[in-house]
């Protein structure tokens, strides 16, 4: 397909009043990619959305989709977007059917072709067998499956999901997660926001974490972990002497330090991995004997506790 | 173009799912309509109602004779009856308002009446059945009254005076016929004319031409349905088409405009295809309204193509209003709110609820400020005996006014309401 990211987007401000709901936001999704914007309630991950689809014009900055500027004028380039608002968008006096064939006609689908793509989309989403059902009758996790398929109608090239997991119990969720990764998989540049970081991780390349408008850091999980120096906590249950083994254990490289807990011994590394190897071997050399390790890597609350000084959930 | 009309029709179709839609467009109009019909019955009504004679009978003698018989008819203390020396004077103050109804006594009238009392005499039960024909009602033959017969004046948004005023018209026949027969037994006929003519065949004679002339041949109910079928219509699709605006900030809340604007269509094309839909469901409410009066009151609205024509400038022109109320609201309940009282001060004023004849003047005039004035204007001149295209020319182009000015301000403001 074409060269270079699907999305970029660049220096993108909104203001509403004297607030700066985005403040020179920009990013760019590739073919296969899955981006993740993580931010707290407010922080400004709609908006930036909205200027990236085209549904409110930014005060400054540019978007460009595959190949195409988006402003909220721009009628053609709109095509290569799938859109997911945050809120459940589909009429509900209408059947799901009726919902997705009214809105691939907007996409310029009509006979054989739209009732194939609606085929499609439902099967994508697991809604086949309720098709003809109104949206009203849906339980809220249905409605939000009903509501990606709307999204996938056009096969875009960029699909773009708003919190689609908000207020969904545990298997829709996970079978929504797992949409999401079969769609990035075959090929779909996917701009995904969330405030859950436990999503982020599973889901997304990379991150970009978004609070107050701004975009404060951006990269893999491991990048984000190691900017804010971000340590892994390792627990090795063992039996015998602890107090020698966390003893030798603090003379190891890239050790920073270790505590005898009783029924194990806690340490603080740079990278967890890293160690394992020659904790074997000092549990060897102490007589030691392990029963389990557990490495635990900083997660991105702690990343945004670090940056932003602030939880993530409120 | 393509979008726009998905958009129409997709706005139809859930707006007819709606149960509470297909009530305020569909049902209760018309049941307001059929109870409003009956309340409003002469017989029913409580209020004064002034009607006017207008007696151009040119002899002394023969205004006595129209003296004695509308004395001698017994008109309801709470109906006066105002006098009129010329008939463009009284039609004038019926087309105003000022008086409910009126009654015209041609020139000719009271010699013709005698002179055909008196050729009734000796007339054969064919002939004799020949000229009831002309004069009578409902053989089907003939509906024209003859000329010099009394004619009532009545404008359809005055429906209370006009059926009075046929009454009025009805007694003077009957005592005139009496009185007729009565002058034409002295005249020294060799056989009485009551032994002539058959009793139904006298009524015929003396009562038909004043029914005739009403509204079409419509009885006094039939014309009250079928002014208030239209007037509850309009209040209903004003309604309608606030609560069908104010579904496009529920759209915004609700997300699914968001969906509408990321999708490759134009701005333009959403908000037309929402329009067009808000007025489809809008003329369908109206002519259901006109199909359902006329085929269960036998109420009549006029002649087919001016009756389309007028209820969609109606519909447009109430739409148009309806939607620049609802679009200047914050927000959805503040919306209704203010399309229901909009509606009902509309109605107010512009007489869907008492006709203009019933009110007072001044209030009879400011109907015509409102687009509910106008509509029912045109509706009831429309309705009236022999009227065509030309009678709702003026009402359409003050509705067109009313869209054209509410509908641009509308759009200006469906513009901001659609950026999000
Ligand atoms: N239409 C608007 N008018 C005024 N302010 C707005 C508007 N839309 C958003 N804002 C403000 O912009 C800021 C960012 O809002 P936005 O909806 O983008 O946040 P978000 O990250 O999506 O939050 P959430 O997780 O709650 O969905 C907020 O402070 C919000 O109040
Ligand atoms: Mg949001």
């Amino acid at each position: 397909m074409t060269d270079g990211p699907v999305l970029t987007c660049d220096g993108l401000l909104k203001r509403y009043g004297d607030r700066l709901a985005v403040d020179g936001v920009g990013f760019t999704v590739s073919e296969g990619e899955c981006y993740g914007l993580l931010g707290p309630n407010g922080a400004g991950k709609t908006t930036t959305i909205s200027m990236i689809c085209g549904l409110v014009p930014c005060d400054a900055g540019s978007v460009w989709v595959a190949g195409r500027s988006i402003n909220a004028r721009s009628v053609a380039a709109k095509a290569a977007i799938g859109y997911v608002p945050q809120e459940v968008a589909l009429y509900p006096e209408l059947s799901a059917a009726e919902n997705l064939r009214f809105f691939g006609r907007l996409y310029g689908l009509s006979g054989a072709e739209l009732a194939r793509r609606v085929g499609e989309v439902l099967e994508t989403v697991g809604l086949t067998d309720r098709a003809g059902d109104r949206i009203e009758g849906y339980s809220g996790g249905m409605k939000r499956r009903a509501n990606i398929a709307a999204g996938l109608l056009n096969h875009p090239r960029l699909l773009v999901l708003d919190e689609p997991t908000v207020g969904v119990d545990p298997q829709s969720r996970n079978s929504i997660l797992e949409t999401v990764e079969s769609l990035r998989s075959a090929g779909l540049a996917v701009l995904y926001t969330t405030h859950y970081m436990e999503e982020a991780e599973r889901l997304c390349d990379r991150i970009g974490i978004i609070d107050g408008g701004k975009l404060v850091a951006e990269g893999t999980r491991r990048q984000l972990v190691d900017l804010v120096g971000g340590r892994d906590r390792v627990r090795v249950a063992a039996d015998g002497d602890l107090a020698a083994f966390a003893q030798r254990c603090r003379a190891l490289p890239g050790v920073e330090s270790a505590e005898d807990v009783g029924d194990a011994v806690e340490l603080v590394a740079a990278d967890g991995r890293r160690v394992l190897r020659p904790l074997i071997e000092a549990a060897d050399a102490c007589g030691v004997e392990m029963w389990s390790v557990e490495v635990a890597e900083p997660d991105l609350e702690a990343v945004f506790l670090s940056l932003t000084g602030r939880e993530l959930r409120d | 173009m393509r979008a726009a009309f998905w958009v129409a029709v997709t706005e139809m179709r859930r707006r007819l799912r709606d149960r509470s839609v297909i009530i305020t467009a569909f049902v209760a109009p018309f049941a307001l309509a059929a109870i409003m019909g009956i309340a409003f019955h002469p017989s029913a009504s409580g209020g004064f109602v002034t009607i006017g004679l207008a007696d151009l009978s040119p002899t002394p003698a023969a205004r006595a004779v129209v003296d004695a018989a509308v004395k001698g008819a017994s008109i309801p203390p709470e109906v006066s009856v105002v006098r009129y020396s010329s008939f463009t004077a009284m039609r004038n103050d019926v087309r105003r308002g000022r008086i409910a109804g009126g009654v015209v006594v041609p020139p000719d009238f009271v010699t013709k009446a005698f002179a055909f009392a008196a050729e009734a005499m000796p007339l054969t039960p064919q002939q004799v059945r020949a000229t009831a024909t002309v004069v009578g009602h409902g053989n089907g033959n003939s509906t024209r009254p003859p000329s010099w017969a009394p004619r009532v004046i009545a404008t359809k948004s005055a429906p209370v005076g006009a059926a009075i005023a046929a009454d009025l018209v009805g007694a003077i026949n009957s005592r005139l016929a009496a009185g007729t027969l009565a002058a034409s037994v002295t005249y020294g006929g060799q056989r009485p004319p009551v032994a002539q003519l058959e009793p139904s065949e006298v009524r015929a004679a003396g009562v038909a031409p004043a029914v005739l002339v009403v509204n079409r041949g419509q009885s006094a109910r039939q014309s009250l349905v079928g002014y208030f079928a239209p007037a509850m219509a309009i209040v209903f699709l004003f309604i309608g088409a606030g609560t069908g605006a104010r579904s496009i900030l529920a759209e915004r809340e609700g997300g699914t405009l968001a969906r509408l604007v990321a999708a490759p269509v134009r701005a333009a094309s959403v908000i037309g295809g929402k329009i067009a839909g808000l007025l489809g469901l809008a003329i369908l409410s109206i002519l259901t309204m006109w199909v359902a009066t006329s085929r269960l009151f036998g109420a009549s609205w006029g002649a087919t193509g001016p009756v389309l024509a007028l209820s969609v400038a109606t519909a447009v022109s109430m739409a148009g209003v309806a939607i620049l109320v609802a679009a200047n609201a914050r927000d959805q309940a503040r919306a209704d709110l203010a399309v229901l009282i909009t509606g009902l001060v509309l109605a107010l004023f512009g007489g869907n609820f008492f006709p203009p004849g019933s009110l007072p003047p001044l209030l009879a005039k400011l109907s015509l400020a409102t687009p509910n004035g106008w509509a029912l204007q045109g509706f009831g001149d429309l309705a009236l005996d022999g009227a065509g295209a030309r009678a709702i020319v003026g009402p359409v182009i003050a509705l067109t006014g009313f869209a054209l000015v509410c509908g641009s301000l509308a759009l200006v403001r469906a513009r901001q309401v659609i950026r999000l």
